[in-house]
């Protein structure tokens, strides 16, 4: 699969003090389901700051789809991001609390320059359907109407109603009881699947990434100390601190 | 479902009857064509009768349908005052609220310089300046509006700009014109529509002061404001003249209040979290187990209700030396259970029956301050969010030597000691530097670890852990974990509640399933984790996310029935 994202040498510091991100590399191939997972204060929501462009880094590269975006803004960067889409832990501030929910989805398709009607009601509707939301029975609602999976699904169906390249989701499941977070990590999981859409999944939770991912980066003070396919992370893991964070999760 | 954006019953009845009174201002004057507001001084200040209502004025003429007509200048007033400060405030709180930096700076201090500047003042000075009159009023007020107003722009512009919801969008595409028009301004008007309503009722009320001190609206023209100034000369000769003017301001000021302050409650309502689905089926009470006669913590039958039963009748017991895990989603009732064995249950939260014994004693059947004192050296609460749980602004060795003084312990070396051994205990390095610090300036598993010494320090023989690590990283768990076993060699009972099944199958000794309220399931850890003997504990087992089930569906029970 060809490369889609390439992060290189990225640095960042707040304020000129602590290095917040120290020589960042990492890959995203098409397609690929990469976790990022680290510790509070690791750096690991900085990351996705910087693919968002709210922060901008001091050196180094963010190449997507074969566009140097590091230093991208406005509208240039808005047309070279075309495929990216986040999703965040609290579905509830991500959504608009006005409208309702049907309308939120749409307003992707309405972003990405769908101009027939039609057409975007319906890919609504399937994605709703596909998220597991019965469009006719939850269309209309408002967020504040929604438990807080299904409005996690719904972020999720904003996100991938217009068919992303790359998937961002920050702690996308960590608010979520686990029955539910059950629910929502099979959706991602089929929904990539079928889909083909690459995701930067960030999480501190070893035994999500574990499932999810095929690939694994793990960050420790800003710094990438580890990187390889899931299974060998996980069986052969080679720096001291993903040892550490492998044996919490092995003990019985 | 129940619809959340409807408008408060009061706000409703508010709007309705402000609608009412427009209507009567605008319509009532063209009915009556001007007959009832001819001057004839041979009607002249009559008292309220069948056929002038509320009696007539210095000229003759009827004082209900003048309030009308005076009701348009004073509306249309407020209205064009609302407009222009509303507007001049869009443009400047959006200007500052989105672009801030250098523009919001400027704008601010101007913002600052005028609503440091007496209102009515400014008022004055304009009026002065450009005579008085309706356009001149609209002119003046909305200047001295626009502060209040741009203000509201600009914090809602402000927060919604780092919004994860605005974000979301400018990450899909959307250009800042749309974020801004679609996705920022129609919660900003959400925001300004109480502005609006309260500023209504201020703007009426300062065209009637203005108008009454003879400023406001020429004699030429009728204001209620304007009607009242008239009236002054004849306050004991015909008081009805002056008394409706005056109640219909406060009517209508009134209602614009009552209507703004529901638009607030609107709009915080829409901030709520959102409803738990209630269940579909009520779960399966699992029986009710006699605790031995030695429990630490008995509690037997409880029930709680806030609007409604969050517990229903619930058993447990916690032996000394034992860590019972209390297992359960978010809203199933874990923590109010435990708030209601340290007998700090929320307003609103009551028992409804039950027992609960702690260390052999009834604590209900003491006095509350027996109960307080007992309780406090009997039971450690070790609460989840170590940030709210300590006060910003005392130093933590100070909250901690609270904790210990109320054991009884009063010399002041004692206590200092104490508090150093138990922040070594919990494993702070640097106890003495710790003990001295706010809990803003140490880390979420420092503040943690200080709440765990809080709860020691009575040394109690039970100790309730609310998710004391779900805001921890894996190593700062750890020491928590850690020191909770260490408890428990040392013989204390602890109440372990968690919604992490994997810390709850290394930490706890038996394991309590809590669904909706009941305890769906009770047994030794090993017992009901590896033979769950309900569908729900088999959900929670197959829902666990892991590297083993890998290519697997989660929550899918293998060998079980459908959930």
């Amino acid at each position: 699969m060809s490369e889609l994202l390439r992060l290189t040498d990225l640095r960042l510091a707040y304020t000129g003090e602590r290095l917040v991100l120290r020589d960042i590399d990492l890959v995203i191939r098409e397609g690929d389901v990469t976790g990022l997972i680290g510790e509070s204060g690791s750096g690991k929501t900085t990351i996705a700051r910087l693919l968002s462009g709210e922060l901008e880094a001091e050196s180094g590269q963010i190449i997507y789809a074969g566009t140097d975006i590091t230093h991208l803004r406005g509208a240039a960067r808005r047309r070279a991001t075309q495929g990216m889409a986040m999703v965040f832990q609290d579905p509830y501030t991500s959504l608009d609390t006005w409208r309702p929910v049907a309308a939120q989805v749409e307003e992707s398709l309405i972003i990405r320059g769908e101009r027939d009607r039609d057409e975007r009601r319906r890919r609504v509707a399937a994605i709703l359907r596909a998220v597991g939301l019965d469009p006719e029975r939850y269309g209309s609602r408002v967020p504040a109407e929604l438990s807080g999976g299904q409005r996690q699904r719904v972020a999720i169906a904003a996100a991938t109603v217009a068919r992303p390249r790359l998937l961002i989701a920050d702690e996308a499941v960590s608010a979520l009881d686990i029955p539910v977070q059950a629910q929502i990590l099979n959706l991602l999981a089929l929904l990539s699947g079928s889909m083909g859409f690459a995701c930067l999944f960030i999480s501190h939770d070893l035994n999500v990434v574990s499932w999810l991912c095929d690939h694994v980066a793990v960050l420790h003070e800003g710094e990438i100390v580890e990187y390889g396919e899931t299974g060998r992370v996980f069986t052969n893991p080679q720096h001291p601190r993903t040892q550490a964070l492998v044996r919490r999760l092995a003990r019985p | 479902m129940k619809r959340r954006r409807t408008l408060p019953r009061g706000g409703r009845l508010a709007l309705v009857l402000l609608l009412l009174l427009l209507l009567a201002v605008l319509l009532v004057p063209v009915i009556d064509g001007g007959r009832s507001t001819v001057m004839d001084p041979a009607r002249r200040l009559q008292p309220p009768s069948a056929a002038h209502l509320f009696g007539t004025d210095n000229y003759g003429r009827d004082i209900l349908i003048c309030l009308f007509e005076g009701g348009r200048a004073t509306l249309s007033i407020a209205a064009g005052t609302i407009l222009l400060g509303c507007l001049a405030g869009l443009v400047i709180g959006a200007l500052s609220g989105f672009f801030g930096g250098r523009v919001d700076w400027l704008l601010m201090r101007f913002n600052d310089a005028l609503l440091s500047f007496p209102s009515i003042l400014l008022a004055l000075l304009f009026i002065t300046v450009l005579g008085g009159g309706r356009w001149q009023l609209i002119l003046a007020m909305g200047l001295m509006f626009t502060p209040s107003f741009a203000r509201v722009v600009r914090t809602g512009f402000m927060q919604q700009r780092s919004s994860p919801h605005v974000i979301r969008v400018q990450v899909m595409g959307a250009s800042p014109w749309r974020v801004m028009t679609v996705h920022i301004l129609p919660l900003i008007l959400v925001r300004l529509s109480s502005a609006i309503a309260i500023g209504l009722a201020n703007a009426i009320l300062t065209e009637s002061s203005l108008s009454f001190l003879g400023l406001g609206i020429p004699p030429s023209e009728r204001s209620w404001g304007r009607m009242l100034h008239d009236a002054q000369s004849f306050i004991f000769e015909a008081p009805w003249f002056a008394v409706f003017p005056g109640l219909i301001i406060v009517f209508t000021v009134l209602l614009a209040f009552i209507l703004g302050s529901a638009l607030t409650e609107l709009r915080s309502a829409t901030i709520s979290p959102g409803d738990v689905p209630a269940p579909e089926v009520a779960p399966a009470q699992h029986p009710v187990v006699e605790p031995p006669a030695d429990a630490l913590l008995g509690i037997h039958e409880l029930t709680l209700a806030a609007d409604e039963e969050v517990v229903h009748g619930i058993s447990l017991h916690v032996s000394a030396g034992e860590i019972l895990g209390l297992v359960g989603e978010s809203g199933s009732g874990k923590t109010m259970t435990a708030l209601a064995v340290a007998d700090l249950l929320p307003r609103g939260v009551r028992r409804r029956g039950g027992r609960i014994q702690i260390a052999g004693q009834n604590p209900d059947l003491l006095s509350a301050h027996a109960r307080r004192r007992y309780l406090a050296s009997k039971v450690g609460f070790c609460y989840q969010d170590a940030l709210t749980a300590l006060n910003p602004l005392l130093p933590v060795g100070r909250q901690i030597a609270e904790s210990v003084r109320l054991t009884g312990v009063r010399d002041t070396e004692a206590i200092r000691a104490r508090v150093l051994e138990l922040l070594t205990k919990v494993h702070l390095a640097e106890p003495e530097t710790v003990a001295r610090a706010l809990p803003h300036e140490l880390s979420g598993g420092m503040r943690q670890r200080v709440l765990l010494a809080m709860a020691l320090a009575a040394e109690p023989d039970l100790i309730l852990a609310d998710e004391p690590t779900a805001a921890l990283d894996g190593e700062t768990a750890d020491i928590v974990l850690e020191e909770l076993g260490r408890q428990r060699e040392q013989g204390r009972g602890i109440l372990f509640i968690s919604h992490d099944i994997d810390i709850v199958r290394r930490l706890a000794d038996r394991v309590a399933v809590m669904r909706h309220g009941r305890i769906v399931e009770c047994g030794p850890t090993e017992e009901v984790l590896t033979r769950p003997q309900t569908d729900y504990t088999r959900l929670l087992l197959a829902s666990q996310p892991s590297f083993a089930r890998r290519g697997l569906l989660l929550g899918i029970q293998t060998g079980g029935e459908k959930p």
